[in-house]
């Protein structure tokens, strides 16, 4: 379904409405005729399910202003486990291959989209920000959640140190972004100005440090959770055989690719999905980061050759489908059991996390001198958290599993806000400051210029036309 | 093999197979595909054993897309042969030159399997009914190949190929009926089985209504690739779920939204072009997963098929000829020439091995694929033959003097 911004007909709406009731009535009846299909069959219903119910709400969703990304999150959540029940927990636990190939896609789009100049316009205000965020997002949103640690069920018996190292570990997830949210606004909106390319660059470069603060974090942490446990710098040696490896594997995969669209350049869409789930098995298995890796080799391909915009219209083609049912799952996925529960804690760690962001993002853009538009509206792209997020909290619970399930769960009590609240409050701002949209205006026009020039210069070779 | 690498190697092998394979090369490739079952048998357990049995049987579900997605190809362009509408005569006759096989290959599989037990632990209805339903096509990519390659042009040629891309009808409807006949007991709503083989194919027009008014408001059919994949996908899991045939969902899927959608013609070249790179994996996955256990019986069974096939075939000759106002002198070449089965014959052996798994399963899909193998060796020869006969392949009428007149010539023209 064609993202554009523009006003679809009234029919067509009533169309898209009809049609996601039709969706819903037949997989309720299937479900309902077969109400415990645990196999494979299960999970090819979901994942048609979710993409044509996520397309159609994001559709009606749209009528109101959402982003489409927030219908996806919504169709998920509503036929999810915890309300219609009409994908059930082992379809959605299945459905993990597919999110393998959508992380692979978000990570090589957002390497793409990191333009040299692009980081070079940006870069005063990107280290600032990058600076003050971490550094006051840690601390502020640590002293938050140290106020309501004791109304907190997995930190009864804690001591107070205890308390403050799993409160800097808070901190560090606190200030982790979410740059599947924010590509799949950009795949949506098309925009360009400031604000957008603030965004843009802020949250992909965050990723790379927001890993390797969490490493930092458990490091030094684990003695004050741990008594008996002693500061050890052999995480930081894995950090930097880690990064350095993803970074020379993810240079490697982009020269390969560069080469071959080159070179090749058909069938791109097979070659994405080969890379995706083979090369994350085989990253895994060398215990390379893949997200790393694949941004690195987009930024490759976008920056040290002319074959980016074609790698980013594959990503695009393959990504209207994929990151449907990638943030379908995630909507599936959520515990909102668990939000229920946690709703007081998690919405007042969510407003003080936002608020920390707005605050810090204010100082930050003072201090690099940004436009005015940046240091008013640029803290709403920080807000969304997603996929990332929930990683690094599992990785907190296998290092810590004493209080690392209950740690987790409230973890993603907070994301399931932030993921529902994050890309609505981005859109809006996006509308409002006018940006919406503007990226495709800029491409068609370049494209069009390029037709012309290339139009021009034809004429030219052959000489003038006949009369 | 892991699974990993085994999803590799059949993306690779939909990679080679799309964009060296592909439609305008025919010269680099068998008529039906052969190439890729044989390449398949070949790493399965029976030869290399490269890829081991409970690595396939984890790719049931890609197995089960696989064939749901050749069958939405085989229904967006039913009706249509190449860039034009089957003609009515074509229609007629394909189906009904399907459905006497069909009816003659149940008969002569009951009927041996039946007296002689060569099949041991099969179900021989089963056998029969799969043997009738695998054997009963001519597949279009033979009689496609043929012409691509010699350059045939005549109303031979056309009526082939519209009987060809007529007959698929009879299969699917053989396994929408036939499927739910099997299935009915875990189901929490108990409906005949006849009304569980209505719904079958109302699913698919249900599900393809729907993506067409959905693509309705696209200003391009290739905006709405989601849209087809995920009603694909749903028609696909939700019969399969039922215990119903999801390639008949999805053929009528494919055939409602050819027909509906305003991007018919779009939807056509754009769903065909996809062909290929499903069909590849497909086969390969259909000659690994070959199990032999009674190699007799098989042998019998094939036999059996094999000259049903022929005699029915014999029988239509003349009808055909006559409709096609072409030389009697073609009429045996023609017979044998419409023996080859390929695309839809390995999905419906595929979608019977996944559905009734054990020995009938297995009977089945490996007379599908020997079916295949068979019809590879002697269909495309004698379909080039009959056309010669009928002075309907170009280097023959080129080469023949004079050109106004009709040719029949007495030997086939060098490839």
């Amino acid at each position: 379904m064609s993202g554009g911004a523009a006003a679809k007909p009234r029919l067509a709406s009533v169309l898209q409405f009809v049609a996601l009731l039709v969706v819903v009535c037949v997989m309720y009846v299937a479900t309902r005729a077969v109400p415990h299909a645990e196999g494979a069959a299960g999970v090819i219903t979901a994942v048609g399910f979710l993409l044509l119910s996520g397309m159609l709400a994001s559709e009606v969703l749209g009528l109101l202003g959402l982003p489409h990304l927030t219908g996806y999150l919504l169709a998920g959540a509503v036929a999810g486990p915890q309300v219609l029940h009409l994908v059930d927990e082992h379809a959605v636990e299945r459905l993990s291959p597919a999110n393998t190939l959508a992380l692979s896609l978000i990570a090589l789009a957002g390497g793409a989209e990191l333009r040299v100049d692009l980081l070079k316009s940006v870069l005063r205000s990107l280290v600032y920000s990058t600076v003050v965020q971490m550094v006051l997002g840690v601390v502020a949103t640590a002293i938050a959640f140290l106020t309501v640690a004791r109304f907190l069920p997995f930190t009864g018996g804690l001591g107070r140190t205890q308390l403050v190292g799993i409160a800097i570990l808070w901190g560090t997830l606190a200030v982790c972004r979410s740059p599947s949210a924010t590509l799949g606004i950009f795949a949506q909106l098309r925009p360009d100005g400031p604000v957008a390319r603030f965004a843009l660059a802020f949250v992909m470069s965050s990723d790379v440090v927001v890993a390797m603060l969490l490493t930092a974090a458990i490091a030094l942490t684990r003695p004050l959770i741990e008594p008996s446990a002693v500061l050890s710098l052999t995480d930081f040696k894995e950090l930097g055989h880690e990064m350095l490896g993803s970074i020379a594997l993810g240079t490697t995969l982009g020269l390969a690719l560069t080469a071959y669209l080159w070179i090749i350049g058909s069938q791109l869409l097979v070659v994405l999905i080969a890379i995706g789930f083979g090369l994350t098995e085989g990253l895994h298995y060398l215990r390379f980061e893949p997200l790393l890796a694949f941004m690195v080799a987009g930024f490759v391909v976008a920056n040290f050759s002319d074959q980016g915009e074609k790698l980013l219209h594959s990503i695009d083609r393959a990504g209207n489908v994929v990151y449907v049912v990638f943030f379908a799952t995630a909507g599936a996925h959520l515990d909102l059991v668990l939000v229920k529960d946690l709703w007081p804690i998690a919405l007042y760690l969510c407003g003080i996390r936002i608020a920390v962001i707005f605050v810090s993002h204010r100082i930050s853009s003072r201090l690099g001198g940004d436009e005015p538009v940046v240091r008013r509206w640029g803290w709403s792209s920080l807000v969304s958290q997603a996929g990332l997020t929930i990683g690094m909290a599992v990785l907190i619970e296998r290092s810590f599993p004493t209080f690392g399930a209950g740690f987790r769960s409230l973890a993603i009590a907070n994301v399931a806000v932030n993921e529902l609240i994050g890309p609505i409050l981005f859109k809006i701002v996006l509308d409002r400051v006018g940006e919406t949209g503007k990226g495709a205006v800029e491409k068609s026009f370049h494209d069009a210029e390029g037709v012309a020039v290339r139009a021009v210069a034809k004429e030219a070779e052959s000489g003038p036309a006949p009369a | 093999m892991s699974s990993v690498a085994l999803l590799l190697g059949l993306l690779v092998v939909a990679y080679l197979g799309s964009n060296l394979m592909g439609e305008g090369r025919a010269g680099y490739r068998l008529p039906s595909g052969a190439e890729y079952l044989l390449f398949g048998i070949a790493m399965g357990p029976y030869a290399l054993g490269l890829v081991e049995r409970s690595t396939l049987s984890s790719f049931e579900p890609l197995s089960v897309v696989g064939t749901a997605w050749l069958t939405l190809v085989i229904g967006a362009d039913y009706g249509f042969h190449e860039d034009r509408r089957v003609a009515v005569r074509g229609l007629v006759l394909g189906l009904l030159l399907a459905a006497a096989t069909a009816l003659g290959v149940l008969f002569a599989v009951y009927t041996l399997l039946s007296r002689v037990p060569l099949l041991p632990g099969a179900d021989v209805r089963l056998v029969a009914a799969g043997a009738a339903l695998v054997s009963c096509e001519t597949t279009r990519h033979a009689v496609r190949w043929v012409a691509g390659r010699y350059g045939t042009e005549g109303p031979l040629s056309r009526l082939v190929g519209d009987l060809s891309d007529a007959d698929d009808l009879v299969p699917i409807i053989g396994i929408a009926l036939f499927f739910p006949a099997l299935s009915s007991e875990d189901l929490a709503i108990q409906l005949p089985f006849h009304v569980w083989g209505a719904l079958t194919p109302l699913l698919g027009v249900v599900l393809g209504g729907t993506a067409a008014a959905l693509l309705r408001s696209e200003p391009r059919a290739s905006e709405g690739w989601g849209v087809i994949i995920g009603a694909t996908l749903l028609a696909t899991g939700i019969a399969w779920r039922l215990g119903l045939a999801p390639q008949a969902a999805t053929f009528a899927l494919g055939l409602t939204l050819s027909v509906t959608s305003r991007h018919g013609k779009e939807l056509r070249a754009m769903i065909s072009g996809t062909e290929q790179a499903v069909l590849l994996p497909t086969l390969v996955l259909a000659g690994a997963e070959v199990e032999v256990s009674a190699p007799m019986g098989l042998a019998a069974g094939l036999a059996a098929v094999v000259l049903v096939r022929i005699l029915v075939r014999r029988l239509f000759a003349p009808v055909l000829v006559s409709a096609a106002g072409a030389p009697k002198a073609s009429e045996g070449a023609l017979s044998v020439g419409l023996v080859s089965t390929g695309a839809l014959s390995i999905t419906v052996a595929l979608a019977f091995s996944s559905r009734f798994p054990g020995p009938s399963g297995d009977a089945v899909l490996a007379l599908g694929v020997l079916l295949a193998l068979a019809g590879e060796l002697v269909g495309p020869r004698s379909l080039k033959r009959a056309l010669v006969l009928a002075g309907e392949v170009k280097e023959a009428r080129s080469e023949a003097e004079p050109p106004a007149e009709p040719v029949v010539p007495r030997t086939e023209v060098p490839s």
